[in-house]
């Protein structure tokens, strides 16, 4: 049973915290690492990934400090950062055998490896290209590949979705879910649907600090009773954006539908519904992450 | 690894492109001798090669003159017209041979008068110590060399020799910086860094892999070059020819008090030079990863290299500006300020030949900056 334990993890910028006493006890299962832009979740993710020390706290796997292990610990890792680049010149091939090789697997192993993977993201056809010519969802297809290639027992993936069309959102998704297994899996978003169906657990991070952890179940029903609807005019509407949290607006026949998060009943005629994870968002996030919960309704 | 290390660094087209351009540049400069391959010149060289009594010297004087009264004549004869004085090619050759012995026999006389000095320095009473001790010490070097200096041909080697502290050492520490700089710095532009430094062996073998690609790269930039320029220096000034006399007959060497044939100097040159290009790859390798940008690599290492060749060019090197002047990257990497005079410094008192102390401080250096590479390879934190 694997068992990675981030105990009490801070990091500090010069003034800036950025994450702030994070603890959490993840076992095999993916999970989501949801909240808003600046919220820390990629500096936690790079100090799990061993490139960043934190300044206080440590991380244990299986009992053991990562820094300490050193090797061993980025041995069982897989990690593909929000960002990152590719040897414009070098082919699919050459570039995983590359980090194949830094994986620390041999040349034979290597080779077997890299047509495995490249087979599971469906880049065999593009295997012999040169990456310069490859476009935004390839190469976070292959990225991803290249995070596999050792057989991850710890996957993380900071915002894997970003900047792929819905379609390769739903095809990333579902490929996470494949390759889940008995792995941890944690991957980052600021974007509700992608956690929707496949995350076991998700953790709410918001200013460095966890704020809440759970199933995207109990996530719901924690909101149950707390997400409306109502249809009002179009010149209500400012007075209320100011004073709810309001997500989706609709324009109807009779003016417009807005939902809205809030524990008391906003307006008269407002009437409860059934809560998705983005009104759970809206609810923790509030007005930080309009911009979030826009982006996961695409 | 180390393969794909070396495609990165090899597969750069702007480091063959400065390399051709360099190659261009040799061939361009520097005229070659017409005259030294001439029959006459060579059947009077044959005659005349090799050590010199001072009857010969004599008589080259003699000759010498005669030649000269001769170019005057010509000269007042020929009234306003242009040529070249002598006209006969013989007189030609013969001009120039017996003004190179002429040369050789002052040459001798110097190095005599210079050994006479030193054994003097040794007795006289306003000497310190220290002073009689590193006279005495110069002068047993000298005895050794046994009347080094002759006449002989040395054109091709002179030439050749040359490169290694003129162009030579120019061109290399350009072409290591450039194809260096990049080496580790890249990985960060390219945002590659963190997707290595998360993998089991991107903090320390990867390390590894890179100063190897690097010392390949030095070493295959460095025996093209020279294999380059010995092919332009035949081309230039043909053969080689004594290789095997003492160093002291190249002119900017008379000063030298060691005990090297001119092919035996070369040798150790190339080994020098070689050392030096491997350990200003380090210096730059270094850069790279502290700075994690590849022009910046290149000024600080440009500054680094040639502040101190600035400082004594303009002078600057008194007191303790003088032991950076006098124990720089360009020093090493140019060879011959190692070799061409007696330097004695003292350590703990001890007195030390320069060249020794040089290389052995310069390998310290190398260690630690290797030390230095991993270190903080290893322990760089990665935020973007
Ligand atoms: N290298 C850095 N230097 C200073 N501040 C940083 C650095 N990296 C991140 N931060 C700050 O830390 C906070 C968290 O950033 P980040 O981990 O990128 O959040 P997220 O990935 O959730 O968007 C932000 O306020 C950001 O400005
Ligand atoms: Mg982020």
């Amino acid at each position: 049973m694997l068992k990675l334990i981030i105990e009490n993890i801070s990091k500090t910028f010069k003034d800036k915290q950025a994450v702030t006493g994070f603890s959490a006890e993840l076992s095999e299962g993916v999970y989501a690492l949801l909240g808003p832009n600046g919220a820390g979740k990629t500096t936690l993710m790079r100090m799990l990934a061993d490139i960043l020390k934190p300044t206080s706290g440590r991380i244990l796997l299986d009992g053991k400090d990562i820094s300490i292990m050193g090797d061993h610990y980025r041995d069982s890792l897989g990690y593909l950062p929000q960002e990152f680049g590719l040897y414009r010149n070098f082919t699919a091939v050459r570039f995983l055998s590359y980090f194949a090789r830094l994986k620390g697997l041999d040349k034979q192993e290597a080779t077997t490896r890299v047509d495995e993977v490249l087979k599971l993201v469906n880049l065999q056809q593009d295997r012999k290209r040169k990456l310069k010519t490859y476009s935004g969802g390839m190469k976070r297809r292959l990225g991803i590949a290249l995070a596999l290639l050792n057989d991850p027992k710890i996957l993380i993936v900071d915002e894997p979705t970003a900047g792929l069309d819905p379609q390769e959102r739903v095809r990333f998704r579902n490929l996470l879910s494949e390759i889940a297994g008995d792995r941890i899996v944690l991957l980052s978003t600021h974007i509700v649907s992608d956690i929707e169906y496949i995350a076991k657990e998700v953790l709410l991070m918001r200013q460095g600090t966890l704020i809440q952890r759970s199933t995207s179940e109990q996530l719901l029903d924690s909101v149950k009773d707390k997400v409306w609807k109502c249809t009002v005019e179009q010149h209500a509407l400012p007075q209320l954006q100011k004073h709810y949290k309001v997500g989706n607006i609709q324009r109807v026949e009779t003016g417009i539908e807005v939902r809205i998060v809030s524990d008391q009943q906003p307006l008269a005629d407002a009437v409860n519904v059934t809560p998705t994870l983005e009104d759970v968002y809206l609810y923790f996030f509030n007005e930080e992450v309009i911009d979030g919960v826009q982006a996961g309704m695409l | 690894m180390y393969k794909q290390e070396c495609y990165k660094i090899f597969t750069r087209k702007s480091l063959y492109f400065t390399f051709l351009l360099f190659i261009f540049f040799m061939f361009i400069t520097g005229g070659s001798h017409s005259i030294h391959q001439t029959n006459a010149y060579q059947s009077l060289y044959d005659e005349w090669r090799g050590p010199l009594t001072s009857t010969e010297i004599d008589m080259a004087n003699e000759r010498l003159l005669k030649i000269e009264e001769q170019i005057d004549r010509e000269m007042a004869e020929a009234d306003g017209f242009e040529g070249v004085f002598p006209q006969r090619i013989e007189d030609q050759a013969a001009h120039s041979i017996y003004t190179s012995v002429v040369q050789a026999g002052e040459n001798i006389e110097w190095f005599e008068g210079r050994k006479e000095a030193l054994h003097n320095k040794t007795f006289d009473p306003t000497t310190t110590a220290d002073q009689a001790e590193d006279a005495q010490m110069e002068f047993e070097l000298l005895q050794q060399l046994n009347e080094p200096i002759g006449f002989y041909q040395t054109t091709t080697w002179r030439s050749t020799v040359d490169f290694i502290n003129t162009f030579g050492f120019i061109f290399l520490t350009v072409l290591i910086i450039l194809g260096l700089a990049p080496v580790f710095a890249d990985e960060h532009s390219q945002k590659i860094a963190s997707l290595i430094a998360s993998t089991k062996y991107g903090k320390n073998k990867i390390a590894s892999a890179k100063i190897l690609a690097s010392f390949t790269y030095i070493g295959a930039l460095f025996f093209s070059l020279h294999l380059v320029n010995v092919v332009i220096e035949v081309i230039k000034f043909g053969r080689f020819a004594d290789g095997t006399v003492p160093l002291q007959n190249l002119y900017l060497f008379i000063q030298s008090p060691f005990s090297l044939t001119i092919g035996q100097y070369y040798a150790l040159a190339l080994g020098i030079q070689l050392l030096g290009a491997l350990v200003i790859g380090l210096l730059v390798l270094f850069l790279s990863i502290v700075t994690r940008h590849a022009m910046l690599t290149f000024f600080i290492s440009g500054a680094i290299i040639g502040t101190p060749v600035l400082f004594r060019q303009l002078g600057f090197d008194q007191e303790l500006i003088q032991y950076i002047t006098q124990f720089s990257y360009a020093e090493l990497i140019r060879v011959k300020g190692l070799i061409d005079q007696f330097i004695v410094l003292r350590l703990f008192g001890q007195p030390i030949l320069y060249p020794y102390l040089f290389i052995a401080v310069f390998l310290l250096i190398a260690s630690v900056n290797v030390f230095l590479i991993y270190r903080q390879y290893r322990n760089q934190q990665i935020v973007n």
